[in-house]
């Protein structure tokens, strides 16, 4: 029993005691403290801390970017099939005749525009671009909370000087993480840029220029602009139509029906 | 079993107990939301679900914040016995605690993007329960100098 316990008891028998608590226990042959024992738990500690953040290192880099190339190789003749053959110059997709633009506002991480890349961007391009009626332009903005959106819009403008820009914004729509999980990651960005054939040297040197920021901002100011008078205001995707006759706004992954009315309306009746 | 002589670490070993329940129920909390797939509730942004769904959020497949917790469930064990072997392991488990919670908090500002104020209170008080630890040890070895 120690000195402590024996307090206690003194005072519950009524006796008047300040109770401190009592002395360090040992096992039974168990040494004093030694100045080794200690050295040997702090590097016990940096050894295992090291070894902790290598497994994550390891596994992190395995587990999230490497599931996106293998998406962006596997999803690439879907998109060459969509868009080849057809004129790309920078964000444009169409031909330059065309009577009928559209604008595409999009976000990279946004999932309605994810959505709109599989159910209404394919056969807008087979209906409308193939057959040189319209072009769609990208013009990514950043709506969605954190700053991957932004970083991937850069470098989504970044491929454009190379024509590749709807190889790229494509693979990166069609095969999202959740807008929630910061899955957009710059391997991520690297790898849907090589999946899209983009030559990495002349994509960095743009990347890190002035020309894709300011070229950014030129887009929020208009996307601000497009969207003051649409009923869901600054949202993505929106599809701005514009033709002859005037320019109609539409958002959202609609059915083509409507931008179909929208280019029927802006051109006369026709399409 | 043999007695040291000299000052105690009772209000160390309290304040560590102390610590480390907070250090459990903060811990306990983002395993929970973890496990049944909500957001932390988090008074300084989304930063708590973006943390919390990073790539970064696990080692090997074990959420880190389960990790916390087993090393604060560890600590209050220290706290409440008053073996010297308590001791070293204490200091063993902070000083991993506060490397791991650096290294994390560097990923927070650099790689993520965003902070989780869950995180920053548990650097805090694991960054506390070491600077105990190293007080409790220096009672121990105080106390076992011997009488001149």
């Amino acid at each position: 029993m120690d000195g402590l316990s024996l307090c206690w008891r003194a005072r519950a028998a009524g006796l008047r005691a300040t109770c401190v608590p009592g002395p360090m226990l040992r096992f039974p042959g168990e040494g004093a403290l030694s100045k080794k024992a200690i050295i040997a738990v702090i590097v016990a500690a940096i050894v295992v801390a090291g070894v902790v953040i290598g497994i994550q290192q390891a596994t992190k880099s395995s587990s999230n970017d490497s599931t996106y190339a293998k998406k962006f190789t596997a999803d690439y003749p879907n998109v060459e099939q969509m868009t080849n053959g057809i004129p790309q110059n920078g964000q444009v997709l169409g031909s330059a005749k065309a009577p009928i633009s559209i604008v595409e506002y999009m976000d990279y991480k946004c999932p309605v525009c994810g959505a709109a890349s599989h159910n209404l961007v394919p056969p807008l391009i087979k209906d409308y671009v193939r057959t040189g009626k319209a072009t769609i332009e990208l013009r990514p903005v950043h709506v969605i909370q954190g700053n991957q959106s932004e970083t991937a819009a850069l470098a989504g403008l970044a491929t454009a000087p190379q024509n590749r820009m709807w190889y790229f914004t494509e693979l990166i729509l069609r095969n999202q993480g959740s807008e929630l999980d910061p899955w957009l990651t710059q391997a991520v960005l690297t790898d849907a840029a090589k999946t899209s054939g983009v030559s990495a040297a002349e994509w960095n040197q743009v990347n890190a220029g002035q020309g894709v920021v300011t070229q950014f901002l030129n887009i929020a100011n208009s996307f601000a602009s497009d969207t003051s008078a649409a009923p869901r205001g600054e949202a993505t995707p929106t599809f701005v139509v514009h033709g002859p006759k005037g320019t109609v706004v539409v958002q959202g992954d609609v059915p083509e029906s409507q931008i179909t009315q929208a280019m029927q309306q802006v051109n006369g009746g026709k399409v | 079993m043999g007695f040291d002589r000299g000052a105690s670490d009772f209000w160390v070993r309290i304040a560590a107990a102390v610590l480390a329940v907070i250090g459990i129920g903060v811990t306990a909390y983002l395993v929970w939301e973890r496990y049944h797939g909500n957001a932390p509730v988090c008074a300084l942004g989304g930063g708590c679900l973006t943390v919390q769904r990073s790539e970064w959020s696990t080692v090997a497949g074990v959420p880190v914040a389960f990790m916390g917790l087993l090393a604060y469930i560890g600590l209050l064990a220290c706290a409440l016995v008053r073996w010297q072997w308590a001791a070293l392991a204490s200091l063993f488990i902070t000083i991993l605690g506060v490397m791991l919670s650096a290294y994390l908090t560097y990923l927070e500002l650099f790689q993520i993007n965003a902070i989780c104020e869950y995180c920053v209170t548990s650097a805090v008080i694991v960054t506390l329960l070491f600077v105990l630890s190293v007080v409790r040890l220096a009672l121990v070895a105080r106390a076992q100098t011997p009488v001149t």
